[in-house]
């Protein structure tokens, strides 16, 4: 996974010209970038792989995290598809600036970036904020988008292979017209997915106090961010971790050690809480917008108030608070493992 | 941890992470000398560097600006030994002469520019007044930093943190100072000799 992310990071320097294929840059600069394209695919279907043999003899729960990073598996996949057709120049020819490259390109971004944003969101919530996300309401925004989904973007492959080409404000052939009806069909279950999302987000902060995570590992998780409480706290490890094994927290909890002995606690000197990081970043945004707008006097003002905070910081005497090894330890123990 | 030794381990990941700070300054000063390297040949029918630039007025900002960082190293030695006043004092004289070096600066800046040679002359005042004026900056932000350290020295002079922040300032005076032998090298010794 690594050597094909590695590949990736190389490749994908050396594969832009394929924004420009009908530009007239010639045959063999086209074919060059064409064939770096259709290279970059095999590392990234090297990753694919992985997702899903990581999974392959697992125990899979289907929760709502689990659900959206299969949408994003099978969407990112029809887009990495289509891409590596429009990676040969004579067909991207054909279907340059149409819908089919509409399509394709929101099967990878949706798929690979709003899909995944959303697993992760769902996952890591509950280590941000304290309590979980309405499972159900989830999993039915994942079920929707997927769907809405396909029947949003599989109709503008066909269409762009029919000669539709995007920003259209009107079109002569009544025969795209049943597929655009399709595609409007699956936005209004999109929306009906961004709906969902929203009411879960309501929902899950109406019902905050059923949903809170008190264990800090809420999803019986595999590694050390699970293994403090949620909202993680301000110091995060109350003991610093010493990584053995690659799923370390899944290996402690196996071997029974997750509870660690009162002498391993010490105390934790953090930053105190200063209003002052506020205070700096308004008066240099307001210096920003002064020098873009040639407000001289403001811009003048707003610099000396950005110096006179940073030298008053440096005035304040005891920036740092302790935090005792004794307390670390009793709220270590009173949490529910 | 006990108070001593956190501070010890605070006065060490300080000094780590300003040494990160330098060497990333010194990447950018790498940029602006090669730059100026590359570009000191395209005057454009200007003067060149041998006309324009008089080595014994360099040679005095030099003189100056090392004047400076020896009050400088004077004045963390004194703190070292508890020699308060003395602290106080080679930190003042180590203000006054970076003024100093700056007012120098400023006039021969002044000058080339009265003189027509600015900065969109051709490519190499471009280079020249970027290379040397970055430099200049730092000295002016050095000199903020200065008079802020000389503030809370008589303030609190027996504090921790008093040797912590003396010990970060002496390295930013000590590399600006490095910086400017090569400046006075590469800049107007080569430029005098071509």
């Amino acid at each position: 996974m690594v050597a094909a992310l590695i590949a990736i990071m190389f490749f994908s320097f050396i594969v832009w010209q394929h924004h420009f294929f009908t530009m007239g840059a010639g045959a063999n600069v086209n074919a060059f970038f064409g064939i770096m394209t259709m290279v970059i695919a095999i590392p990234t279907g090297v990753k694919i792989f992985n997702w899903l043999f990581t999974m392959y003899k697992g125990k899979i729960r289907f929760d709502a995290p689990m659900v959206w990073f299969l949408c994003f598996v099978v969407t990112f996949t029809l887009g990495g598809v289509t891409g590596v057709m429009m990676a040969v120049p004579a067909i991207d020819f054909q279907v340059h600036n149409s819908m089919f490259l509409v399509a394709h390109f929101h099967n990878t971004i949706i798929g690979g970036v709003v899909f995944g944003f959303l697993a992760g969101i769902t996952y890591w919530f509950p280590k941000i904020f304290g309590f979980r996300l309405h499972d159900k309401l989830g999993k039915y925004s994942a079920y929707a988008w997927q769907i809405g989904f396909i029947l949003a973007f599989m109709p503008l492959y066909a269409l762009g292979l029919m000669g539709a080409v995007r920003r259209i404000d009107h079109y002569d052939d009544p025969s795209w017209q049943p597929f655009f009806i399709v595609s409007a069909v699956g936005v209004l279950v999109i929306m009906l997915g961004v709906g969902l999302f929203i009411l879960q987000l309501a929902v899950s902060i109406w019902k905050r106090k059923e949903l809170r995570d008190t264990t800090g590992d809420p999803w019986n998780g595999r590694t050390l961010e699970w293994s403090v409480p949620s909202p993680a706290p301000e110091y995060n490890f109350a003991i610093e971790p010493e990584v053995t094994h690659r799923d370390e927290w899944w290996y402690r909890k196996e071997s029974k050690l997750a509870v660690p002995k009162k002498s391993s606690y010490q105390d934790i000197w953090l930053p105190k809480n200063s209003g002052l990081g506020i205070g700096i970043a308004v008066c240099a945004g307001l210096f920003g917008f002064a020098m873009i707008w040639h407000i001289w006097w403001l811009g003048f003002a707003a610099f000396l108030a950005v110096v006179a905070l940073i030298v008053f910081r440096t005035y304040a005497d005891e920036p740092e608070k302790r935090i005792s090894a004794e307390h670390l330890y009793h709220l270590d123990k009173g949490r529910k493992q | 941890m006990n108070h001593v030794a956190h501070a010890h381990d605070k006065h060490e990941t300080a000094q780590l992470g300003f040494w990160l700070y330098l060497m990333t300054d010194l990447m950018l000063f790498a940029g602006l000398f090669a730059t100026y390297m590359v570009l000191r040949g395209g005057t454009s029918g200007g003067p060149t560097a041998s006309e324009l630039f008089d080595p014994t007025f360099a040679l005095t900002e030099t003189i100056v600006l090392l004047l400076s960082s020896f009050t400088c190293g004077i004045a963390a030695l004194a703190l070292r030994y508890k020699k308060q006043s003395l602290a106080l004092w080679g930190l003042g004289l180590t203000v006054v002469l970076g003024l100093v070096f700056l007012a120098l600066e400023m006039k021969e800046f002044a000058e080339f520019y009265s003189e027509g040679h600015t900065w969109q002359a051709n490519a190499f005042l471009s280079s020249f007044f970027t290379l040397v004026g970055t430099h200049g900056l730092h000295i002016s932000i050095g000199l903020v930093w200065a008079s802020t350290l000389l503030g809370y020295l008589i303030r609190s002079p027996h504090h921790d943190d008093a040797h912590r922040k003396m010990s970060l300032f002496t390295l930013f005076w000590h590399f600006l100072d490095i910086i400017w032998v090569f400046i006075f090298t590469i800049v107007y010794l080569l430029g005098v000799l071509s």
